[in-house]
């Protein structure tokens, strides 16, 4: 019975052997499930893009990745790119495509179109557009359905309430001159809605219509002073802005206030505006570029309105003109300038 | 080995045997089958009870991200909303009185509150009446005693009832998410404040919360609509999520107060169909429930790896069980298979054979205890084994005291119907051996006219038929003899005799014919014995006949003396016909005869020659290979008269 007591011995061994590789099969495994995953976050970079972004605009949107935690250079690198003339763009948009870059922002319809012009893959962030359904960049506002998403412009519909900031400016305002291009269709449409509104105002309206072909804007400012105008609205399409500086020059000779749409005018000269904050969208565009960035699709991302919007009033050339605004119109203004 | 006696005996250990040897795979099996069970069981039991618990861990950590996510939403947008009441509140504390300087006082005011608030884009004031008097707008124109009616709108009486009133989320330019937040005034006169809201806001608070890769947050109101989810279409659809099981079951959490705050986790199914873990928080101000999801996959990623890993475990367990268990039932199959080999020698005879078995156990107790009874079922199986060789012995003795009672009794029925015969025969010889005599008188007289006679000796049938007629008067004048001397054997003449001389003697007095080789080998030392010579010689003759007769081809007659066990064995062994069965019965008896002329007397005289001299006679033939006949004569012994 030696043989028995030595298989005994065997046996025991083997049994041992066995919980010793049970054990250790169960570290190794164990020891599997605490190996981490461990990824290599790429630093996305960021492609800008426009011809019309001010210093400002440029600081409001390092404002918005700021808040969002970014730091540039560290966790984004943005390629800005300001263009001196519009027909730069398309060579930018390019050079963006070619570097493969993450997202690119948009400023302005002309570099949003240029940008998607080159792709239709890279996600693009309309920092300001027109309307960006009418102009094609998106299927919809809701639903882009493309590349293309970001905040797009409402200034028309703020045409009302340009008449009405105008009323508070100058309070015993009664005729209301309105200049506008008869031969742009879009402006039609807000001539319509100016001549809707002025009644309910309690105003006098004189239409300055002007002609592409022969703008004569010397012959409106002189008709607005003969018939008594008191105040002037330049409704905005591509001819106005074409002549602002020659506009907004008129009108301080004319001694004549004169509201516009978009801040481009104020760089002119003008005396106020009433429109979108071009700083709060540019910010916006930071959020837009996050979300992307985080894995959301430009294509479900809603086109965004505005909430915000800006009254700016240059006091130089309030003085120029010799006029002086109310408390409760200044109390209105979001930013006073002066020359 | 153990004689067949024993064989009664040993039954039972076979049984026991057989019994072992089928169950002994089974056992070993059974026991493999135990192990299995309890290892396998303990594993899987362990493994499940691990899977159970790190499933609800797993569940558990994720709910607790959720929730976090989920919390942070929920305040977030808590805040957002609780600020921008508290602004309207802060607005409507300062009625104003319905005239024109109040209604321009308010205006200024709430120009300002448009400057300071910025997510509200319009602020209106219905007076108590519920007519609109003022409404101030970012985009739109301000409305100034437009006087719209308001007084059925539910901003309006909701506010009324000193509630806060939050409506449902509509969109403005298809893409603005708002909300109308409607607070009344203080006071006397007091109206309603309403703001339009902005919800953007929360929309990138929810669009914010990303859980995992492809987990997400969405907002219902209190009737399980959507207010906000990253997919704008569905909320523009006013997608109603109530017929999802997370959404029942929170928005029926949320009608009992108390259970608000103890969320759980669900897992159901999202809008899409996919499976998620939801978890939810409420936002008490709106009603609003915050929903964060993950697609379970995703979810359980990480459980699946321990399910994996537990599965391994379990093979590994298992074939390491396999092992385990295959190594122990053999160990505590190994001694009863020890004691199942010992049970099955012994079995088979080996009664000297000892099981050892040391496993300390009841087994070795069984072995121990098998072991003394072999060595009973020795010690039996040994007197046993003496008491039957005594009873052979007997039974030998008894047996051949039993043959001897048989001989006798056949010898006494033999010697009443030969002395009947003998006296029968006697009478009859007698009378016909006159009338014979004449008859051979009379062929003498004819066969010496018959010589003379030229016709006759013309005719040889003549002197043929009385050849035939002398020889068998000759014939019966032998039956006769032999009837005269059976009936005269009554007594013996004894003498010291010589039994080869007398064989020789024998032989000379009778016809041998020429092809019957004849072989004596006669024992020389033979002594001799007290015989009826004469009654012997007949014996002899009558034997050396039959074996002529048994031999018409020719063979060998070997004659043989011995002495053997106080006789003196006279042995005749012919290479004839032999005898068959039927014959050897009767082949002593008087009368009895196989051959066509005799008369059935010449062996039951031998016989009776035989007895007389306290003999005996035997017969022995393989049927076809000759027949040997045996004389036993007893040595210096009288004959019996």
């Amino acid at each position: 019975m030696r043989g028995f007591s030595k298989l005994k011995h065997i046996m025991s061994k083997g049994l041992i052997i066995g919980i010793l590789a049970l054990a250790g099969l169960s570290l190794a495994l164990s020891g599997c499930a605490s190996v981490q995953e461990t990824q290599t976050n790429k630093i996305p970079r960021i492609g800008f893009l426009s011809a019309s972004a001010t210093p400002s605009f440029i600081e409001a949107l390092q404002e918005g990745f700021t808040e969002l935690g970014y730091v540039e250079g560290e966790n984004i690198i943005i390629d800005w790119r300001v263009a001196e003339d519009q027909s730069e763009l398309p060579a930018i948009a390019a050079e963006f495509v070619a570097q493969e870059v993450d997202v690119i922002i948009a400023g302005g319809t002309k570099a949003i179109k240029a940008a998607k012009a080159q792709t239709t893959t890279i996600p693009i962030v309309m920092t300001n557009s027109g309307d960006a359904v009418r102009t094609g960049l998106v299927d919809s506002l809701a639903r882009p359905g493309g590349n293309v998403t970001g905040s797009t412009q409402i200034s028309p519909q703020l045409t009302g309430k340009r008449i009405e900031l105008l009323k508070e400016a100058i309070p015993d305002l009664s005729t209301l001159a309105v200049m506008w291009n008869k031969d742009h269709a879009n402006t039609q449409l807000m001539f319509a809605e100016v001549e809707k509104v002025v009644p309910q105002l309690g105003l006098e309206l004189q239409s300055l219509e002007i002609s592409k072909d022969n703008p004569d804007f010397q012959g409106a400012f002189d008709a607005a002073s003969a018939e008594g105008a008191e105040v002037v609205l330049v409704l905005r399409d591509p001819l106005m802005v074409r002549h602002q500086q020659q506009i907004t020059s008129l009108a301080t000779e004319s001694r004549l206030p004169a509201m516009y749409e978009t801040s481009n005018f104020m760089d002119a000269g003008g005396l106020m505006i009433y429109g979108p904050s071009f700083k709060a969208l540019y910010k916006r565009a930071a959020t837009f570029t996050h979300k992307i960035l985080n894995g959301a699709n430009p294509s479900e991302m809603p086109v965004e309105h505005p909430i915000a919007f800006d009254l700016v009033v240059n006091l130089d050339v309030a003085e120029a003109i010799g006029i002086t605004f109310p408390e409760s119109f200044l109390l209105r203004t979001t930013e006073m300038v002066r020359n | 080995m153990v004689s067949d006696g024993t064989n009664g005996l040993l039954e039972p250990l076979q049984t026991a045997r057989r019994l072992l040897e089928r169950t002994n795979s089974r056992l070993l099996w059974k026991y493999f089958r135990i192990f299995i069970i309890l290892v396998g069981g303990a594993l899987l039991t362990s493994g499940a009870i691990d899977l159970v618990f790190s499933f609800q861990d797993q569940r558990d950590a994720l709910a607790n991200t959720e929730r976090q996510r989920a919390v942070l939403a929920a305040e977030l947008i808590e805040r957002f909303i609780d600020q921008i009441e508290a602004e309207i509140q802060d607005a409507a504390k300062t009625p104003q009185s319905n005239n024109p300087a109040g209604l321009t006082q308010r205006h200024v005011n709430y120009v300002a509150f448009l400057k300071h608030v910025p997510a509200v884009t319009d602020i209106a004031y219905i007076d108590t009446a519920g007519k609109e008097q003022l409404r101030v707008s970012r985009i739109a124109v301000d409305l100034i005693g437009m006087e719209a009616d308001y007084s059925q709108a539910a901003e309006f009486l909701e506010a009324k009832n000193q509630k806060t009133y939050f409506g449902p989320i509509y969109f403005r330019h298809e893409s603005e998410p708002y909300l109308t937040i409607s607070v009344a005034e203080r006071g006397p006169n007091a109206g309603v404040v309403v703001a339009d809201v902005n919800l953007k806001f929360i929309w990138d608070v929810v669009s914010e919360i990303k859980v995992g890769k492809s987990g997400k947050a969405y907002v219902v109101d209190s009737r399980g609509i959507l207010v906000a989810h990253p997919d704008i279409s569905l909320v523009l659809k006013k997608t109603s999520l109530s017929p999802l099981l997370q959404i029942q079951k929170a928005l029926k959490a949320s009608t009992q107060p108390g259970k608000l705050d103890q969320a759980e986790v669900t897992i159901a199914r999202d809008i899409q169909g996919n499976r998620v873990l939801s978890t939810y928080l409420p936002i008490r101000t709106l009603g609003w429930l915050v929903f964060v999801e993950q697609p379970l996959g995703e979810a359980f990623a990480p459980l699946r790896f321990s399910i994996l890993r537990t599965a391994w475990l379990l093979v590994g367990g298992l074939l390491a069980s396999v092992l385990a268990s295959l190594f122990l039932a053999q160990k505590m199959v190994a001694p009863i298979k020890v004691l199942h080999e010992g049970a099955a020698r012994i079995a088979g005879g080996a009664l000297d054979q000892t099981i050892e078995i040391h496993t300390g156990d009841e087994l070795e107790d069984l072995s121990e205890e098998f072991n003394r009874m072999t060595a009973r079922l020795r010690v039996s199986n040994a007197a046993m084994e003496q008491k039957v060789r005594d009873l052979g012995v007997a039974y030998a003795e008894l047996e051949h005291k039993n043959l001897q009672l048989e001989d006798a009794q056949e010898q006494l029925v033999r010697t009443e119907k030969l002395a009947a015969i003998g006296q029968l025969a006697g009478g009859v010889a007698h009378d016909l051996r006159n009338p014979l005599g004449a008859i051979k008188n009379a062929i003498y007289y004819l066969n010496r006219k018959l010589g003379a006679n030229e016709e006759a000796r013309q005719n040889p049938r003549i002197k043929q038929f009385l050849n035939i007629i002398e020889e068998e008067v000759d014939h019966s004048n032998q039956i006769i003899t032999d009837l005269l001397s059976f009936t005269r054997l009554s007594t013996l003449s004894v003498s010291n005799v010589n039994l080869g001389e007398i064989i020789d003697n024998t032989l000379s007095g009778i016809e041998i014919k020429e092809q019957t080789q004849i072989i004596k080998e006669f024992d020389v030392e033979l002594p001799e014995v007290l015989a009826d010579g004469d009654q012997l010689q007949r014996v002899f003759a009558n034997l050396t006949l039959n074996a002529q007769e048994a031999m018409p081809e020719g063979g060998v007659l070997t004659i043989a003396t011995r002495r053997k066990d106080g006789f003196a064995e006279v042995m005749f062994k012919d290479t004839g016909m032999g005898i068959d069965d039927e014959a050897m019965k009767n082949i002593f008896d008087p009368l009895f005869t196989t051959k066509t002329k005799g008369t059935g007397l010449g062996l039951a005289v031998c016989q009776q020659v035989v007895a007389k001299h306290g003999g005996t006679i035997q017969a022995m033939s393989e049927n076809g290979d000759g027949a040997i006949f045996t004389i036993k004569l007893p040595l210096n012994t009288n004959g019996q008269g």
